[in-house]
Formats: structure tokens, C-alpha cells, sequence
């Protein structure tokens, strides 16, 4: 059923990790930039589409929706 | 655990389920894209200097953590993990909770007027998200106790996966709206 089961579950926390932490550190400098640069528009909309990305690709599993799944 | 075979015409569903979600998904993400292009319709780029920066910060932390407890909680059930199922189920809803109780925060402690351009916008944007992540509370409840009555295998836990894809689309939602709410200058 889940793409997930092909595997291992600490192979995939580690995915969950890296990604969080990724996501951690774009909010982190999306504020520090937000308080500090004026005309931030263009900056901020790029690491908000930036996180949203890895959420859907990571965390969402995007790629199963068009993807036939081979069982399990 | 026994293994039971998931069946052609089950992954067919699946697909299927899948689909539909993603459309359904799309279609509220129009929702929320009216929502954001409202706000500078009717308060241009404007944020009031009082606005709580660190609240906002806050909130969105920890729907982040709430994004990673309920995927470590997908990736449990997907291996027979169910004790850590449930533990990550339960700490994504408190996480949920405590964003909503951080937006209630900021809604009676916010110096703006729901009649101001910005309030217009901040309290409809912020309102209508929160909806969702109470509904995605609700529905985490739902599968939590399901969860807790074995209803979820390795092989078949299509109800966990769309209840946290969910989530996660709430996550992302917010991913747009804090920025265009709270950090935007031009």
C-alpha cells in the first residue's frame, strides 16, 4: 500500500529529519531576512514556495499520486 | 503480524483515492489563493507595526513539528508500528491544539480591528485556516481512535495516509499565509 514499506522505517525517519531540519532553518532565515531586508516580496514568496515544495514532495508523497504502486 | 496481499482491484482504489484527494486538495488551495489575493486587494502590502512577530514565529513552529510527528506517524504504521502510530498521532493533535490556542491568542490580544483593511484580511485568512486545522484535529481523533482499536495494518492504512496528507496540506497553507500575513514588505 505505501511506498514506504519498501524501506526501512529508520531510512525514512532519517528523510523525515533532514527535511525538518531544512524547513527549520528556511523559516529561521525567511524571518531574519523579513525583519531586516525592505522590498523582501520576492525573497520571502521564494522560501515560502521553497518549503511548501519540500512538503509535498517529502512529507505529501506527491510523485504516488501518478504513480502506479507495485502491492504491498 | 500476518500479511495479507493487497489485491489489484484494492491498489486500483487506491490510485483512485489518491486521485481524488489531490483534486480535492487543489480545489481547496483556490480557497485559500482567493484568501491571500484578497488581502492585498484590500490592505495592499500594509502590516501594522504591532503585529506579534514572535507569536507568528511561534505558531508556525510548531506546525512544522506537527508536519514532522505526523509523518514520523505514517511512517510508523506503514512499518506495524503501532505504538509509536498512536504516540505520534497524540502529539500531532496537541501540537494542533496548541496552534490554535496560539491564533485564539493573538485574535483577543491583536490592536487591529476586524473592520481595518489588514483586520479584514488577517482575521478571514487566519479564521478559515484555523477551521481547517481544527477539522484536521478532528479527524486525527477519528483515526486515533481506530488506530487504537486495530483497524490500521502495514498493508492497509488508507485512512492514516489521507488524514495526514491533510495535515500536511494544512501546513502548507499556513507555509504561505504566515509570510503574506506577518513578514511581507514592498
Amino acid at each position: 500500500m505505501s511506498a514506504q514499506g519498501s524501506h526501512s522505517e529508520g531510512s525514512a525517519v532519517n528523510t523525515g529529519l533532514v527535511v525538518f531540519a531544512l524547513l527549520a532553518v528556511l523559516t529561521v532565515v525567511e524571518f531574519v531576512v523579513a525583519v531586516s531586508v525592505d522590498w523582501n516580496l520576492p525573497i520571502i514568496m521564494a522560501f515560502a514556495v521553497l518549503k511548501a515544495g519540500l512538503i509535498v514532495y517529502y512529507f505529501m508523497h506527491v510523485v504516488r499520486a501518478w504513480v502506479e504502486e507495485e502491492g504491498g | 503480524m500476518a500479511v495479507v496481499a493487497v489485491t489489484a482491484t484494492e491498489r486500483k482504489r487506491l490510485s483512485i483515492n489518491q486521485l481524488g484527494l489531490w483534486l480535492f486538495f487543489l480545489s481547496e488551495s483556490f480557497l485559500f489563493a482567493a484568501l491571500a489575493t484578497g488581502r492585498f486587494y484590500v490592505a495592499g502590502t500594509d502590516r501594522p507595526e504591532d503585529l506579534d512577530q514572535l507569536l507568528g514565529l511561534g505558531i508556525t513552529s510548531i506546525l512544522l513539528v506537527s508536519s514532522l510527528t505526523a509523518y514520523r506517524a505514517e511512517v510508523a504504521i506503514a512499518h506495524g508500528d503501532r505504538k509509536n502510530f498512536l504516540r505520534f498521532l497524540a502529539a500531532t493533535m496537541l501540537l494542533g491544539l496548541v496552534f490554535v490556542v496560539g491564533v485564539g491568542f493573538e485574535w483577543t490580544s491583536a490592536e487591529f480591528s476586524p473592520s481595518d483593511p489588514f483586520g479584514t484580511a488577517f482575521f478571514s485568512m487566519t479564521g478559515l485556516h484555523a477551521l481547517h486545522v481544527i477539522s484536521g484535529i478532528l479527524m486525527l481523533g477519528m483515526v486515533f481512535y481506530l488506530g487504537a482499536r486495530g483497524s490500521f495494518s502495514e498493508e492497509r492504512h488508507w485512512g492514516v495516509e489521507a488524514t495526514i496528507k491533510y495535515w500536511h496540506f494544512v501546513d502548507v497553507v499556513w507555509v504561505f499565509f504566515y509570510p503574506i500575513l506577518y513578514l511581507i514588505e514592498w
